[in-house]
């Protein structure tokens, strides 16, 4: 599963690049607050496009290490295979839901290629992108998962 | 319709599927249902992250790691033993002293009954404390994370309201350390009891010594609440600063934060932040649909009718989010509750800023409670004692939190009175 990697480094890093920026945009924010006359207007413009980012990758981090919130009530009281079963039924069900949503993400993007952002004069589009861009990300590493192990955890590809 | 909606939503709750999902489900069914376009899943998505406040909550996460990553636990505890260490049951105490230390840089009670559970669990059972009072010391004490500044509930409970953070943060903290003091006085009851062991003062050198490993932790905490008190910072730049103030302690006066560790700190705050985040995405989504459905109105006019007795409506509230709280993740059921039961309180005069305080203790009581204690699960698996001992040895400790809660339902006071004096 050489693809499956390449393409893991490539949403860990990406996810860790924004936050990095947004983090290097803030304290731009901070900094010039105390050392210039006035604070630039773009730094929480663009902090907020680095964090809807960092949080569209991450959540492949997120699905990967199963940390997405979720009750285990029920699992207690089931046996292992029905467990098992139900998983893999919860993660098909993930997986159609997040390319549902990305479909109706792309009129949502389509809105915001006509609508400027106030300051730095961007289209919205790249904003609302990370909508489908984060839809994409979970039902892929749902399938990732899926593929490597129907219904048990444990095993990666 | 909106029966559709929560039937669809408890059914998959319990089915286990995670939260997130669960509410874009539910929200989706009734969307069709209503027919309305799909779009708006995406619009009220993206609509619930695009917060610059919310930018706060991957910065304390962050923060919180690196100074973890840097060894920062471990000087907490040390300081926290060379302070009460002398006292029978000390290491208890010092358990309880370094979560409330601990608070000031994570925010969260996972991150803080694994951490230093980490360390104290097994020193605590080599000092010849039993294992279930362990782990129940640490469980409990960890739940003064989410209470104590910076708090992750708070920030949300921000995000959701628009209430000022500075004046959240600042009204936890008296309940705070009423919960810490609360538990330092049954820990130490218990030891007594059970002739717990001893250690030998320490010396006023070694004191000093010991205070300054963990001074950057203090400041840090005191950086971040003046930081927003004070009006220089917004909550999202305290984090940030908090962020490099930690990246400097860690690499130049601890010499211990190493590049590739950080990049693994990294990974693990995109991580718990995306999974946070896509919650609070569907979560705007779900509470939009409870606006334009009035249920917010529904809700508060029906427990008036059951009364309008302000103190009597609080104790229904408080039952209510107990209950929750012993199943539902802190976060998840203030972004689906919080809102609704917040209009019913205001409607009969309580203080939206003591409202906040009440609903996260209420919610945080449950992550040492079966059946989803997290820090409950968390501390028995470092310990390796049963979920329901651990639970059972945790009793006295419940009983404490119930006694600060009540008084932060019948004292106003507690929580008002930090914000009153820095920020009115």
């Amino acid at each position: 599963m050489r693809g499956y990697r390449v393409i893991r480094q490539f949403v860990e890093l990406a996810a860790v690049t924004s936050l990095v920026g947004m983090v290097i945009v803030v304290s731009i924010q901070v900094l010039a607050r105390f050392a210039l006359p006035s604070a630039p207007a773009w730094t929480e413009e663009l902090s907020r496009v680095f964090f809807v980012y960092s949080v569209a990758f991450g959540i492949g981090a997120a699905v990967d290490r199963d940390e997405l919130v979720r009750l285990s009530l029920l699992e207690n009281y089931l046996s292992q295979s029905l467990v098992g079963h139900l998983k893999l039924i919860m993660r098909l069900v993930v997986i159609a839901v997040s390319l549902v949503i990305a479909r109706y993400a792309l009129p949502f993007v389509q809105i915001g290629h006509v609508e400027l952002s106030p300051v730095l004069g961007i289209r919205m589009s790249w904003a609302f992108a990370s909508s489908v861009v984060v839809m994409l990300i979970a039902g892929y590493f749902t399938l990732v998962r899926v593929m490597a192990d129907p219904g048990e955890e444990g095993r990666k590809p | 319709m909106i029966g559709l909606l929560f039937l669809v939503f408890f059914v998959l709750l319990l089915m286990g599927f995670p939260i997130a999902y669960a509410l874009a489900i539910s929200c989706i069914s009734y969307l069709l249902m209503a027919d309305v376009s799909l779009v708006v899943v995406p619009l009220k998505m993206y609509g619930g992250m695009d917060a610059f406040v919310l930018l706060s909550i991957p910065g304390f996460i962050l923060a919180g790691n690196i100074m973890s990553a840097s060894g920062m636990t471990d000087r907490i505890v040390d300081f926290s033993n060379k302070i009460v260490g002398h006292i029978r049951g000390g290491l208890s105490l010092a358990n309880i002293g370094a979560s409330m230390i601990f608070a000031g840089i994570s925010g969260t009670a996972v991150a803080d009954s694994a951490s230093l559970g980490s360390i104290l669990i097994p020193a605590m059972k080599k000092e010849g404390y039993d294992a279930d009072f362990a782990c129940a010391v640490t469980s409990s004490s960890s739940t003064i994370g989410p209470i104590i500044p910076p708090s992750m509930p708070m920030i949300i409970v921000g995000s959701l309201t628009g209430l000022s953070i500075g004046k959240l943060f600042l009204a936890g903290a008296l309940p705070g350390l009423l919960l810490a003091i609360g538990y330092m006085l049954v820990s130490y009851m218990i030891s007594l009891k059970k002739q717990h062991p001893i250690s030998s003062r320490a010396s006023l050198r070694a004191m000093g010594k010991s205070f300054v490993g963990a001074f950057w932790s203090l400041v840090m905490t005191l950086l971040i609440l003046f930081g927003i008190i004070g009006g220089v910072f917004t909550p999202t730049e305290a984090s940030v600063v908090a962020v490099l103030y930690a990246v400097l302690i860690g690499s130049l006066v601890y010499r211990s934060l190493r590049w590739r560790q950080l990049l693994d700190v990294l990974k693990n705050t995109v991580s718990t932040t995306s999974s946070l985040m896509l919650l609070v995405g569907f979560a705007n989504l779900f509470g939009w649909i409870l606006i334009i459905e009035e249920v917010p109105q529904a809700l508060a006019g029906g427990l008036m009718e059951v009364t309008s007795n302000k103190w009597l409506l609080l104790i229904l509230i408080n039952l209510v989010l107990l209950i929750v709280g012993t199943f539902m993740e802190t976060l998840a059921a203030l972004l689906i509750l919080f809102p609704i039961l917040l209009q019913v309180a205001t409607s009969v005069g309580v203080d939206p800023i003591q409202f906040a305080v009440l609903a996260v203790l209420n919610l945080i009581i449950g992550l040492n409670t079966p059946p989803v204690g997290v820090c409950l699960f968390v501390v028995s698996s470092i310990g390796k004692v049963p979920v329901d001992r651990v639970a059972r040895a945790g009793l006295p400790f419940l009983l404490v939190s119930l006694v600060v809660l009540l008084m932060v339902t019948f004292v106003p006071f507690i929580s008002l009175w930090l914000p009153g004096l820095f920020m009115d």
